[in-house]
């Protein structure tokens, strides 16, 4: 099965406003789950650059962008994708 | 609570957006517009509408341009004219916290509270092991008189359905020394013959509250100046960024500063001189010395247990050695350490080597303002890099075993590590004081749970932060061995 790519942004603005604790996200996530996911760290997606710091920090789930990210709002992201 | 919350982002999206306002010339010409900015009309509230919203966003401005929140008698003063005081002043001085009281929410106190998840129950626990009978039952549900509870928290041990709860006031919760009360109106405000600047209070708020006198201003004028700036990083800089730390010092050099050096070197110095202090002090018979390059710690023992500064250690800190070198050097540059701890502008307040102090999160706004990608950058090498002992000053333990290595065997250091203060440590040291005996004979003391990585002003979590700092470590040479 194709995993979910759930790429998390490295960029400076992302990192300082929060996604250095991002990847805390993966400890939430059920074994099962947890086998279906591939965390993927990414230099700056580019999503900060319209310089709103407030929806920072960004990350993404299968190519789909989530701003203001938290590890909880990305679980409920993956499980929103696994559902499908 | 770590760094990452709302309180956080929304402090470091200030300083992001007043540092691009230096950068842009328009600091004194438009801080005013930046409550405006951040909660245009019709925006979402966080608060309880958009103009208390705005009103806190003034005075985190304020703090962030390095005033005291406190000293905003006249709130019609714009942040303009805040902005113009704060390009034109000389120097900063204490106390480094500040309160934003119309931030505070003015939490009820700390008290236990009977929710309405009590069934009643006939065996009533509560009620009999209450030991001042505080518990009575009305409609059919336990209540606690306030008068006659003493919070020793019986009932919420005893409840078979967990209806106990405790109300607690997070920054009186987080203060180690008492220092952060709330005041007759119930906002928390901080008596500063107490404060010992730990930052505690700063990061357990949930409304972001409190905050510190930033320095950033003074060093982004600094950087455009003709001196010559000098970065000092401490050893805790590893980790705080998505980048190595040779990319790091590519990313200070691109803000302007001139040299960036490590302050593990001033710690190898400290090293050194602590471990030829400890021979010296054991030689002559002393029960126990204690470490002193935790900020933090040695204002508690200026303010709280001054029976225990005969033992505390008179070597400098890594800061201090790190900054003399510098001035040593040139007595022209103007020096910037760069660190986790808040308590370190408040030492750096009172040492003439160390002209500003800067936390990572503070640097990691000056990135985001240059719109530098530091995972991008190429690296810049140490000239000389500084001992494994000096990197590992930034995680809890590292001090005193750095001192037990230099010292070698001979020595019988027997180090202690007081990993965190709070009461319960408080109160270990004051009876080492008192008794004149200790556990090891070289106590390690750190403010921080983990050490400097675990600092007010850290960015990443304290995991990956200590992580990296043992990794580098790994890969440096131990002080016993460098020539």
């Amino acid at each position: 099965m194709k995993k979910i790519v759930v790429e998390i942004c490295l960029g400076t603005t992302c990192f300082v406003m929060g996604g250095a604790g991002l990847e805390d996200f993966m400890e939430l996530l059920s074994e099962a789950e947890r086998e279906q996911v591939t965390l993927k760290p990414s230099t700056c997606i580019g999503l900060c650059k319209d310089r709103a710091y407030g929806r920072a920090p960004y990350a993404r789930v299968d190519g789909e962008a989530v701003a203001e990210a938290t590890p909880a709002s990305l679980v409920s992201k993956i499980r929103e994708v696994l559902g499908k | 609570m770590q760094c990452q919350n709302n309180a956080t982002r929304i402090k470091r999206e200030i300083l992001i957006r007043l540092l691009e306002l230096f950068n842009e010339g328009k600091l004194q010409t438009e801080a005013r517009q930046l409550p405006y900015t951040m909660y245009p009309k019709g925006s979402a509230d966080v608060r309880c509408c958009i103009y208390k919203d705005r009103a806190v966003s003034r005075l985190r401005s304020i703090a962030a341009l390095g005033w005291a929140a406190e000293e905003d008698i006249d709130d019609s003063k714009s942040l303009n004219e805040y902005a113009r005081e704060a390009l034109e002043r000389t120097a900063l001085s204490g106390p480094v916290m500040t309160v934003l009281d119309i931030a505070c929410q003015g939490c009820v106190n700390n008290r236990y509270y009977i929710t309405d998840v009590c069934q009643g129950c006939i065996a009533r626990p509560c009620m009999v092991n209450c030991p001042k009978e505080a518990i009575s039952i009305v409609g059919g549900r336990s209540i606690i008189d306030p008068d006659k509870c003493i919070d020793c928290g019986k009932c919420k041990s005893v409840c078979p359905y967990n209806a106990v709860t405790k109300v607690s006031v997070p920054c009186e919760e987080a203060c180690p020394v008492g220092a952060i009360t709330k005041n007759k109106t119930g906002q928390a405000t901080i008596d500063f013959a107490l404060c010992i600047s730990c930052g505690r209070c700063m990061r357990s708020c949930p409304f972001g509250a409190v905050m510190e006198k930033s320095q950033v201003i003074d060093v982004a004028r600094a950087l455009r100046s003709e001196k010559e700036v000098v970065a000092m990083l401490a050893p805790a800089i590893v980790g705080q960024f998505p980048a190595e730390i040779e990319q790091i010092v590519t990313g200070l050099l691109r803000l302007g500063f001139d040299r960036v050096v490590e302050v593990a070197h001033g710690a190898d110095t400290t090293i050194r001189k602590e471990a030829a202090e400890f021979v010296e002090r054991m030689q002559q018979g002393e029960p126990f010395m204690t470490t002193s390059c935790c900020p933090a710690y040695v204002q508690t023992v200026k303010k709280h247990l001054p029976q225990l500064a005969a033992y505390v250690s008179e070597t400098a800190t890594p800061m201090h050695y790190t900054a003399l070198a510098e001035k040593e050097r040139s007595a022209e540059c103007v020096t910037v350490f760069i660190g986790p701890c808040v308590a370190k502008r408040q030492e750096g307040f009172e040492d003439s080597c160390v002209d500003y102090v800067l936390t990572f999160e503070e640097v990691g706004a000056f990135f985001v303002a240059a719109e530098i990608e530091v995972a991008l950058l190429e690296p810049t090498e140490f000239a000389e890099p500084p001992s494994r002992e000096g990197r590992g000053f930034a995680v809890a333990g590292g001090v005193a075993a750095a001192v037990a290595v230099y010292a070698g065997v001979g020595a019988g250091v027997e180090p202690e590590s007081i990993n965190g203060l709070e009461a319960r440590s408080l109160k270990k040291l004051e009876l080492y004081a008192r008794t004149q005996h200790a556990s090891g004979n070289l106590i390690e003391v750190m403010a921080c749970e983990g050490g400097c990585v675990a600092g007010a002003g850290a960015v990443a979590v304290t995991r990956s932060a200590t992580k990296a700092v043992e990794d580098l470590c790994r890969v440096s040479c131990s002080i016993t061995t460098k020539p």
